[in-house]
Formats: C-alpha cells, structure tokens, sequence
C-alpha cells in the first residue's frame, strides 16, 4: 500500500544561487531516516520540494512512480510537518492550535483525533491559546502531535525538537518508537540534535551545501570511520592511503579522523602505539562538513 | 540489562553483549522468551532494526532461537555457549591490550606474572 | 469545502464588523442635524461604501494564510482556486447579509420608523454588495502574490491598495459635493429609484471584473509555494 518516495537529479535555484545540486534520493517504506545537515545546506527546500510544497527547476519527484506535483493519492499519503512560527506572511500568527488541529484533520485522510487528544494531553498543551503566544518548545510539540496523529505512510518533521528540553526531547523518541513499532509507517526527521537522535535512524541521510553527501545505515556509516593518536611518525604510517577528514596536533601528538574502519587501522597499526577509537556519528558530520573538510591521503 | 550505551562499539553488539550477560548471570534462562526487538527498542530508545540485528546475530550464533509466531527464546545450552565464545574472545579483548600496555609501561614478564597472580588470589 | 469551514470564525467575525460599522454610521447621522437628511442620508450610504474595504483586507489574509495551511498539509491548488472563488462569493453574501442585518437593529433600536440607510439608494447599494466581489478579487491576488514576493511586499501593497482605493471614493464624495464629472457618477448612484436593468448592470460589471482578477490569480496559485 505504501510506495517509495523517490527524488531524482533535483536542481533548485533561487534566481542564480542554486541551493540543491543534481539531489537524488530514494525514500523506503518502513524505515526511519534522520536528515542531516548545517543551516542552510537545502534540508527545507528539499523536504519541501518532496512533499510538492515547493517548485523545483530539474529533476523529478515521484511517488509510486508519479509525479508529487498536485497529486492528490500522493499528497494523501505524505505529511510534512514543518516547524511553526510566531510570524505567518505579514503578520502575527493568530490562529490557535485547534484550528491547526482541525485543519490537519481536515486534509489528512487518515487522522487520528484520539490519538491528537491523547498527546495534547501528554504535552500539556493549551489548544485555545493563539500559535504567536506560545514558546518555541510548545510549537515543536504542536508539530509533533500534527505529524505523529496524521497517520501518513510517509511522515516527514522538520527540527520536531527544537526548543525542547532534554526530557522532552527523550519523550519524544519515546513517542516516536512507540509509533513506529506499532504502525511500521516510514520516517523522515531532520534534526541538529545529532547524537542524542543517533540510536533511532536506522539510516542517516547527510545534506552538505545542497548535495547529498551520505545514504547509509547509521550504524555501519559510524563505523567507517576511526580516530588514530599518538605520535606523528606512527599515525602516518597507520593512516597512510586514506582519507583522512581531520587532524588534530599538540606539539608530536598528532589525531586524525580517517574514513577507515577501526579493524582496518587495527590491522596496519600492528606493533605501533597507536589509539584507535570509535568516531561518533555527530562527530563524523563535523568532521564531513566543517569548514575544514578537506579530503587529502595522509 | 543497563540501557546505557557507549560509543565504543555498534549498538547492535552492545545489545547482543547485555542479552549474553543476562543469560550469563541467570536473568534469561534457558528456553525462556527473550524481549522482542519492539521491546528493546521502546525500552532503550533504539530503533527496531537495530535491536534485530544484534538478536540476529546470537540466532546465527545458535545462543538464541526463533519460534515462529511467538518470539526469541534462549536456545539449550546457550550458557555454556557463550562462556566458549567469550573465553574465545578473551586473547583479543583482554590480553593483546594487556602485553601491549605492559610493555608500553616497560613491564618484564615475571612482573606481569606476579600481578597476575596477585590478582588471582 | 475545507477552506470555508476552515474560515468560518472569520466570515462571522467580518459579517459583526460590517453590521457594527453600518449601525455606527447610520446612529452618527441620525444623531446629526435632522433636517438634512439627503445630505446625511448619503453620508451614511458613502461611509457605508468604505465598508468594501473589509473584505479587501479580509480576502487578502485569506489569500495569504488559507493557501499558507492549505498547501503546508498537502492541499490541492486546483481545488483551493474553486474555495477561494467560493469564498469570495461568501464574502460578497456577507456584505449583503450584513446590510439588513443593521437595519434590522436600527429598526429594533429605533422602532418601525426606518432610518436612512442603504436600501434607499439601490444602486449604491448594490454598488457595495457587488463590489465586493471585485476588490475581494484584488484582495485575493495580493494574497496570492505574497506567495511570491513575501510577507513585505504585500504588506505594502494592502497599504498602497487601501489608500488608492479610498482615496478614489474620497475623491468621487468631493466631487459630488462640489460637483464635478465623478460627483456625477455619485449622484446617479445615489438615485433613490433605480431600474432592475440598471442594477443587473452594476452587478454584471462589478460580476465580470472579478471573474478576469480571480482568471489572473488562478495562473498564480498554479505554481503557489510555501514561502517561509
């Protein structure tokens, strides 16, 4: 019943800056993905362009193999909950969330109102109380429980923890897996909180300056990569024919973050001093996407 | 079971590694269901997939079973199974990064001898 | 129809306004100097002209935001054109409706003896009922274009559209007190017998030229984005 969501060779310009670059993507069912990426890679326009909210300058975005573009059976099965602001066009935000509420139910074929009731509850919220009134955490959650109680095969939340404290937050993954292992529905959440979020995405969908730089599964993504210290001598020797992301020096100790598995650099470290340790995955994106990613053999 | 995860290996080992410790200690007993991946994932917030992957790993071990339609169970002989395998394991867990640290610190055999049987006693 | 129901609140509140801002009129007048009662009696019927201000205002809102939720929760634009023309119409309805109902409470606050109002020039009358339909259509396309330009722009443009239009019913008041060639066109509005040809006439310009604005912001609403 659920197809796959699928982008192919997506271009997006805004007059001539070109924010997303020949974008390809294949969505499948079932499956939770965190989309990563700094502020302003494309992770908006691009979620936005998958779910026909946004106009797109080459490339095709299919669902079941048709277009997204006014579709009414795909835009049934697809929800992009986007993060809320106190600001709506040219004013304040004066709609309350039950309007959003009865909105969502409105359009979204598979609503669940008790389940909506069940999570307003949850979080506390004051359903009369106007979108511009309330905190940056009560507008996440408002996101969460329009996404969550949609019910849609393809659910898609833009930064759903922003503004929500570490409790909150835990919650929320909580709710998350709680959904997930009851309805199998497929994932697609774009978050900053990398580490915390690691555990829940089976796949990590990394978005660097408009280009996808990684599809993987998380885990086996993670561990591609190894830090190697010690001296400069030996960290050369060790890491010499890969590609080394990051170093790090004081005075002969040198760190390097290489994309090579731990028992790889385990193997050629054989007799050397040499620490090898585990890359996390929030690590990884920094080393991926800082501003000093270079992509040099050592 | 602790739920705390480190970084140091995948998750799906560390989860394989908690289950083997609970049949270890007593905790899981032999033929009896273990939680299933939906479980594990709601309990330590971990997505599904991963708690199958390292169930699957220890059905592939022969420590777990499948019974279709019902769940995971400890399979016969699972304990002394593990205790193999981690007894297998030990050279490289325990003892590789042992010498090595011992000979970083310039240790001579008999010294590391004595500690050990320090330890021992 | 998804965006009416979705809007309801705001059609009831605009209906209120219309019929709080007729009865405040016509009260001021007959509060007024009695005597002159042409003269007040138009001034009721012009300030009852600014009214089609509101619905300006409240097509482009609808426009902006209507089309903002709509879209952001998988809303089809081929069938938001239809709502919004839909609502245009209501909102056209409304300005009728909202009519009578202040006569309705001037009668109830003042008895059977019928102030000046509205009805007593049909022209105008119709002139204001109609009419909504064509700067609810204006309203419209500015709401649309924020889609486009953003949330700046159309503000100024609400702005600009707000001081054009009037600026052009001050203009054609002036005229009619001073006399003039607009003043004319007033006065031939504020005939207090009007043939049923010549308010079919009002009502089919005011008809066509809503239907060409709401032509032009349906090619917008085609390629509408979500602007953030």
């Amino acid at each position: 019943m659920e197809q796959t969501l699928q982008a192919s060779h997506l271009v997006k310009r805004y007059g001539k800056k070109e924010v997303l670059h020949d974008v390809s993507l294949t969505i499948e069912p079932g499956v939770i993905y965190g989309l990563i990426g700094r502020n302003g890679a494309g992770k908006t326009t691009l979620l936005s362009i998958l779910t026909a909210q946004n106009t797109h300058d080459a490339g095709t975005v299919t669902y079941g193999g048709q277009p997204v573009w006014e579709n009414e059976k795909a835009l049934a099965d697809l929800c992009f909950s986007r993060e809320l602001s106190g600001q709506i066009l040219f004013g304040q935000n004066t709609y309350k969330v039950k309007d959003y509420l009865l909105a969502a139910s409105m359009y979204y074929p598979r609503w669940d109102k008790a389940y909506a009731d069940q999570l307003v509850q949850r979080f506390g919220l004051d359903v009369k109380k106007k979108i511009c009134k309330l905190s940056k955490g009560m507008m996440s959650m408002v996101t969460i429980v329009l996404a969550l109680a949609s019910r849609a095969p393809i659910t898609i939340l833009d930064e759903p923890v922003a503004g929500l404290d570490v409790v909150a937050r835990e919650d929320f993954y909580k709710i998350l897996l709680d959904d997930y292992t009851e309805t199998g529905r497929t994932f697609v959440i774009s978050t900053h909180i990398i580490e915390e979020a690691a555990n829940v995405f089976e796949k990590v969908i990394i978005l660097n300056n408009g280009q996808i730089a990684a599809v993987e599964n998380t885990e086996d993504f993670v561990a591609s990569f190894s830090f190697v210290s010690g001296r400069e001598e030996d960290v050369d020797a060790v890491t010499a024919g890969h590609e080394v992301l990051h170093t790090e020096r004081m005075g002969r100790q040198k760190g390097v973050a290489v994309r090579a598995a731990r028992a790889v650099m385990e193997r050629a470290a054989a007799g050397r001093d040499v620490d090898i340790s585990p890359v996390s995955l929030q690590k990884a994106f920094v080393y991926l996407t800082g501003e000093e990613a270079h992509h040099e053999t050592a | 079971m602790t739920g705390n995860f480190n970084d140091a290996t995948s998750i799906y080992l560390q989860i394989a590694a908690m289950l083997e410790d609970d049949i270890l200690r007593g905790v899981l007993l032999e033929q009896e269901r273990v939680p299933s991946t939906n479980e594990l994932a709601r309990a330590y917030s971990i997505n599904p997939a991963t708690a199958a992957k390292g169930i699957n790993l220890l059905v592939e071990e022969g420590i777990l079973y499948k019974k279709r339609g019902i769940g995971m169970f400890v399979a016969q002989g699972a304990h002394d199974k593990i205790i193999a395998k981690r007894k297998d394991a030990f050279y490289e867990t325990y003892v590789t990064s042992l010498v090595r640290e011992a000979r970083a610190l310039g240790l001579t055999k008999e010294e590391l001898k004595a500690m050990i049987e320090r330890a021992q006693q | 129809m998804k965006l009416l129901k979705f809007n309801r609140n705001a059609l009831a509140q605009l209906f209120l306004l219309l019929v709080g801002f007729q009865v405040f009129f016509s009260v001021l007048n007959m509060l007024g100097d009695r005597s002159q009662e042409y003269k007040a009696g138009y001034m009721t019927s012009v300030g009852g002209l600014y009214l089609l201000l509101f619905p300006l205002i409240m097509m482009t809102s609808f426009a902006g935001i209507s089309v903002h939720i709509s879209l952001t929760m998988g809303g089809l634009r081929r069938a938001l054109g239809w709502q919004l023309a839909a609502l245009n119409v209501i909102c056209c309805a409304v300005v009728c409706a909202s009519q009578w109902g202040s006569m309705w409470v001037l009668s109830r606050m003042f008895g059977s003896d019928s102030p000046v109002f509205l009805a007593r020039f049909p022209r105008l009358a119709m002139l204001a009922s109609a009419g909504t339909l064509v700067l609810g259509g204006l309203g419209l396309w500015m709401g649309l274009c924020a889609q486009r330009w953003g949330g700046k722009a159309l503000a100024l443009c609400a702005l600009a559209e707000l001081v054009v239009a009037g600026g052009v019913i001050t203009w054609f008041v002036i005229s009619f007190l001073k006399g003039g060639a607009a003043g004319d066109i007033l006065a031939w509005l504020l005939a207090p017998r009007a043939s049923a040809a010549s308010l079919a006439a009002v009502a089919a310009g005011c008809a066509a030229v809503a239907a060409l604005l709401h032509l032009a912001s349906n090619c917008l609403l085609k390629k509408a984005v979500v602007r953030v």
